[in-house]
């Protein structure tokens, strides 16, 4: 099994490299493009958290190969206005003829626009944006070359079991450490930057800032799953109507930040190729931290270990690493830990 | 066996269509056969709540006594929720009912491609649409009034809104079906018709060549498969804990940061905006799909 680790600055390679990464994934945001097309961003990320030159980017490619790892560009909008798509291509190619082993897509309209001859040898990656829920999706995406899988992170270990055993011609990607989603990220109105957020414009000047967006950047509100909301629930029968006024969020009293290490026992079992460390915008110790984390899980695989033994040894690292006991809250895959689950 | 075509009104030139969409057997109640010419039957957002396919028989036998027309709606699904979805579609096939399928998963119109090549008018469903459907989208493109926020410093800090370019504010009310080269796609599939949000920013058909069906009222925002977190076991599993709750109750969030109520129900989230029926014939929608309670 391979681990793919976040990647936004050619410094950062040989630390992941030698913490483990096998696999990085990053994205190249030109300025003329954020300059062009202000707030639509080319994939899932924003800023700092991709590239801005694409020497930078050749650079960081270079320093992996070096390592024998693989880069694959996210070039993941949901979609791109009709005059983003050549840009769009060009960025792939440009991204390609430095050297990149791949791409990260979620719009298949941009995948038709590219040349074939350009993608020949590479790795086409349908993003979890893709909602690949079962085997008949995977045969669709198929048609358009897509030679990996990452499953969207709400799925259980028997769900991808069974999406793999009607296709194992495909590869196929799993999350596992950070950055767990409430919501499916395909069907969610706030994933990361397709939703206007609070964009903060400039320098605050003399207690003066500028936002292009006109929510007001209240305490507890960012948008999305990580919201406080005032619940009132209604009863179907009845039509009894509780007070308003009761504290809300999706995820109950905290966010879960997400780790499916006790999960690579069955990820590996089941045929998953790789494993995906969230996220890019994290500091390069925690990312490094995180990546090393998950290469000393996998190592554990190695010899004769029981499920239970396995899930022992990784919890206790977690311990030590995170400085944080597991409750099993925060799981990615918590089917494991249910007997029966698929 | 005689070919079993469902005889509807289709639109008169001049007025829209109205559908009406029936989640579940109870939910026939709602269907008045003089006011709607369609019935919608199904889900969009759940597969543990896909009707049976006796349910599903009884709804299109009422359907075609009434002389309306049939629409299957399909949610996204997993490697079981497709299977039952096959199993309605093999009936419906079998029966040589044509009836149109809503998809919201690309596997459903895969299958709908391949085993069963233009048996089914198919439908691009709002899950597959990707529509910009945050709530708060209306503030974001007009101007707001300057206000001040106390910062975690203690200080009072002044924001000012800077409406967005009109790139942008075009490009809120597109989707993933705006673009030639997923239309040309799409087509090749067989979509021949587009299923809509009627978004608080408004929505752009410029270039839609489908068909298109506008939803009323409820917008849905974002869907979850972690439904729906009440109980420790519920928060600690998160998917397949579902003792369908969502028939139960649905709850309203509120946050003054909002233009909006959000409402949820089960796995999906939604706010509401009503559609005026003259000004969606005029912008080329020939259908109106009326939600008589809060979907699933």
């Amino acid at each position: 099994m391979k681990i793919k680790a976040p990647l936004t600055h050619q410094n950062e390679v040989q630390f992941l490299c030698d913490a483990g990464a096998d696999e990085f994934f990053c994205g190249i945001e030109p300025g003329a493009w954020r300059t062009q097309y202000e707030n639509f961003c080319i994939n899932q990320r924003v800023g700092s958290a991709n590239f801005s030159k694409l020497g930078d980017l050749e650079k960081a490619i270079r320093i992996a190969h070096q390592n024998k790892a693989k880069v694959h560009v996210t070039v993941n909008a949901f979609f791109y206005l009709e005059k983003q798509y050549s840009a769009a291509k060009n960025i792939i190619r440009d991204a390609l003829g430095a050297g990149a082993d791949g791409i990260i897509i979620a719009d298949f309209g941009l995948l038709s626009l590219m040349d074939k001859n350009l993608l020949k040898g590479k790795d086409v990656v349908a993003g979890c944006d893709t909602a690949v829920f079962n085997h008949q999706s995977t045969a669709f995406y198929k048609k358009f070359d897509v030679t990996r899988i990452v499953f969207p992170r709400a799925m259980t270990i028997g769900e991808m079991e069974d999406v793999i055993k009607q296709d194992g011609s495909l590869e196929y990607e799993a999350f596992i450490l950070h950055d767990l989603c409430f919501f499916v990220d395909a069907f969610c109105a706030y994933c990361k930057e397709s939703s206007a957020g609070i964009k903060q414009e400039g320098k605050e000047k003399k207690g003066v800032s500028f936002f292009a967006a006109a929510r007001v950047p209240a305490r507890g509100f960012g948008g999305g799953c990580r919201s406080r909301f005032s619940r009132q629930r209604v009863y179907l029968r009845g039509k009894k109507k509780s007070t308003p006024g009761k504290a809300f969020t999706f995820w109950g009293s905290k966010a879960a930040l997400g780790c499916g290490a006790c999960a690579i026992y069955d990820l590996n079992r089941i045929g998953v190729t790789c494993l995906k460390v969230l996220d890019r915008n994290l500091p390069t110790e925690e990312k490094v931290k995180a990546t090393a984390f998950i290469k000393k899980c996998l190592d554990f695989l190695n010899g004769h270990t029981s499920k239970q033994h396995f899930i022992s040894r990784c919890q206790a690292l977690f311990k030590k690493t995170f400085k944080v006991r597991c409750d099993r809250y925060g799981c990615y895959y918590p089917s494991v830990f249910r007997s029966g689950e698929r | 066996m005689a070919v079993i075509i469902l005889r509807y009104l289709e639109a008169e030139n001049g007025k829209v269509e109205k559908a009406i969409h029936i989640t579940n057997i109870a939910n026939l109640r709602y269907l008045q056969t003089k006011k709607y010419q369609r019935v919608y039957w199904g889900v969009e957002f759940c597969q543990n709540l896909i009707p049976s396919l006796e349910d599903t028989q009884k709804a299109l036998e009422l359907t075609r006594r009434a002389g309306m027309g049939f629409t299957l709606v399909c949610p996204f699904v997993t490697e079981s929720g497709i299977k039952r979805l096959d199993r309605i579609l093999a009936w419906l096939k079998r029966e040589r009912v044509c009836c149109e399928v809503v998809v919201n998963d690309w596997g459903v119109l895969e299958l709908l491609n391949t085993d069963y090549k233009k048996r089914f008018e198919i439908a691009l469903g709002r899950l597959l649409v990707r529509q910009q459907r945050d709530p708060a989208m209306k503030r974001v493109l007009e101007k707001q009034p300057p206000i001040g926020v106390k910062g975690k410093d203690g200080k009072i800090h002044i924001v000012v809104h800077r409406v967005p370019a009109e790139k942008y504010q075009i490009g809120v009310k597109s989707s993933y079906i705006n673009s030639r080269a997923n239309q040309r796609i799409l087509s090749e599939f067989g979509i021949e018709r587009v299923e809509l949000n009627n978004l608080v920013q408004g929505v752009d058909l410029n270039g839609l060549k489908w068909k298109k069906s506008l939803y009323t009222p409820y917008v849905h925002i974002s869907t979850t498969r972690f439904c729906p977190m009440d109980s420790k076991e519920q928060r600690t599993y998160r998917i397949n804990v579902c003792k369908k709750e969502c028939q139960k109750y649905y709850d309203i969030l509120r946050n003054r940061a909002l233009p909006k109520i959000i409402y949820k129900r089960g796995n999906t989230t939604f706010y509401k905006n009503s559609v005026n029926n003259r000004m969606a014939l005029k912008a080329g929608i020939d259908r109106i799909v009326f939600q008589p309670e809060i979907p699933f």
